[in-house]
């Protein structure tokens, strides 16, 4: 292991520091937006009105109500304007409609689904192409660990690679299963993320950073898939490489899809969660690729 | 005689280097701040959008954020210049708003900051300035090793192309397609870049350690 600074380094933590390099040397890239207009507030004053909750004038009020430049910066000193709470007023509006359309769409989009489940009862390819409203990520219990979604870009024809950064707050053991379509069986099947080409199953997520979960993706079809994070604080909860994980994969694979398979993905999560010990929290990131 | 604009530069002088420009704006010269976020408001974006995705608006906040999250630290002189290049330290405080805004996602929250109704607190990501400082330097240290090709550890043009698509998350047979190489070669390529990094590393201080470290020891 190496130490950088006070950044221990070990062959992972190598390789999550050069993407570091790569991005950020990304930014030095010169490409110029929302230049300054002459009218603009400097930032002293914006960070004198807004963190000091001193009034602005009614010029300048005009001019950030309508500035997207200023009134960002007003608003991210903390600068409580109408202006600005417009804004974010709207926003809550939005995110409370979101909240509600969201389980709403989906809970319509399961009963529809799970009918057409029931009577089928096998899951092929055109059952699965069926689009869901996406679900978020849930917590089950324990570990506040999370993970999102980043759409990567086409590497060949309908492939491409998809970034899951996992991010948790405090160490923990992680292990990466996919829901994922195979081209082989043309179904959607369980798989494994490995860390590296030696088969290793289960990484450990720190506080200091994401952990990356790169997973090559396609979009043909187009069907809707599934992450499901296993986490836990011991070792011996989740298999650390890929011949210890047969018997989870097993498991998974030999379980029926739930009866709302289609429609409430959740389902899912609940059968990994019987393949592995109580100890073990889940968290699930639903994925569309389009 | 007509006057220039102040913000134009004459055309026979040499335009800024952001390193120039980060000295001037730590020394409260607000051009110079203005020109920085010209040159780099583009790129902090895409890295945003690339991790965040999401609304205009939630980038929009998240860019502005960390703007102002800057613009504090190099006022109260937390950034020190000499310990990490801008954009370095620009990029490492986005990530720090990404990583909370991911944090706030899982708390059903889409904004990075709780709000009082009155306003919003200081993010307060760069309050521990000395540990991202530190972590600048590593990352500059690295973007050093990858584009010097004046020293005994320079890459290659294949060993970038390996790295690149390594951390991308490309396995090595789609790298072997992709550059239409052997992938025992991409293997090859690979091992001796990440230990020419090593190496370029250990040759700029930074020291090797044994010790482990998590509960958990080396995974």
């Amino acid at each position: 292991m190496y130490l950088l600074g006070n950044v221990p380094v070990d062959a992972r933590q190598l390789k999550d520091l050069i993407r570091h390099a790569m991005e950020s040397g990304e930014l030095d890239d010169p490409v110029a937006e929302s230049p300054r207009g002459a009218d603009c507030l400097s930032m002293a004053r914006l960070d004198v009105t807004a963190s000091g909750g001193l009034p602005l004038a009614e010029s300048e009020r005009r001019h950030v109500a309508g500035c997207g430049l200023c009134r960002g910066r007003y608003s991210a000193f903390g600068g409580s304007d109408l202006a600005a709470r417009r804004v974010r007023a709207e926003a809550r509006g939005r995110r409370l409609m979101r909240q509600w359309s969201g389980p709403a769409a989906a809970a319509i989009a399961a009963g529809l689904v799970l009918a057409f489940g029931v009577l089928r009862g096998v899951e092929t390819k055109t059952e699965a192409v069926r689009r869901v409203a996406a679900l978020a990520p849930v917590d089950f219990r324990g570990i506040p660990v999370s993970v999102c979604h980043e759409p990567g870009q086409a590497i060949e024809g309908a492939r491409r690679i998809d970034h899951f950064p996992a991010t948790a707050e405090e160490p923990c053991l992680i292990v990466a299963v996919f829901r994922a379509w195979d081209e082989t069986c043309q179904c959607l099947l369980w798989q494994l993320h490995e860390w590296d080409d030696e088969g290793k199953t289960r990484a450990q997520l720190d506080p200091e950073g994401p952990l990356d979960i790169a997973w090559n993706v396609t979009n043909d079809p187009p069907v809707e898939q599934l992450l499901v994070l296993a986490s836990s604080r011991r070792p011996s909860d989740l298999p650390g490489y890929r011949d210890d994980a047969v018997e989870l994969l097993e498991c998974l694979n030999s379980k029926e899809p739930p009866a709302a398979a289609q429609g409430d993905l959740s389902e899912y999560a609940s059968a990994v969660s019987s393949c592995l010990p109580s100890s073990v929290t889940l968290v699930q990131q639903t994925f569309f690729v389009e | 005689m007509s006057e220039s604009h102040p913000t134009t530069p004459p055309p026979d002088r040499e335009p800024a280097t952001l390193a120039q420009l980060t000295t001037r704006a730590c020394e409260g010269d607000e051009q110079a701040f203005e020109e920085l976020h010209r040159r780099l408001a583009g790129g902090l974006r895409r890295f945003l959008a690339r991790r965040v995705g999401g609304s205009e608006q939630v980038l929009d906040e998240l860019i502005q954020t960390a703007w102002v999250e800057v613009w504090r630290a190099m006022r109260d002189g937390r950034y020190d210049p000499e310990r990490g290049r801008i954009s370095t330290f620009l990029y490492a405080v986005g990530y720090k708003m990404v990583l909370r805004h991911f944090r706030d996602l899982q708390r059903n929250r889409e904004t990075p900051e709780p709000m009082d109704g009155e306003g919003r607190a200081p993010s307060g990501v760069v309050e521990r300035a000395d540990e991202m400082l530190a972590w600048c330097e590593s990352i500059d240290a690295l973007r050093d090793c990858l584009h010097d090709d004046t020293t005994p550890h320079k890459l290659t043009d294949e060993e970038r192309a390996v790295v690149a698509g390594v951390v991308a998350g490309e396995t090595e047979r789609a790298l072997s397609n992709r550059l239409g190489i052997a992938a025992s070669t991409v293997n090859a390529r690979k091992k001796s870049a990440f230990e020419k990094l090593r190496k370029g590393l250990a040759a700029k201080g930074f020291e090797r350690d044994v010790s482990e470290r998590g509960p958990f020891g080396r995974e």
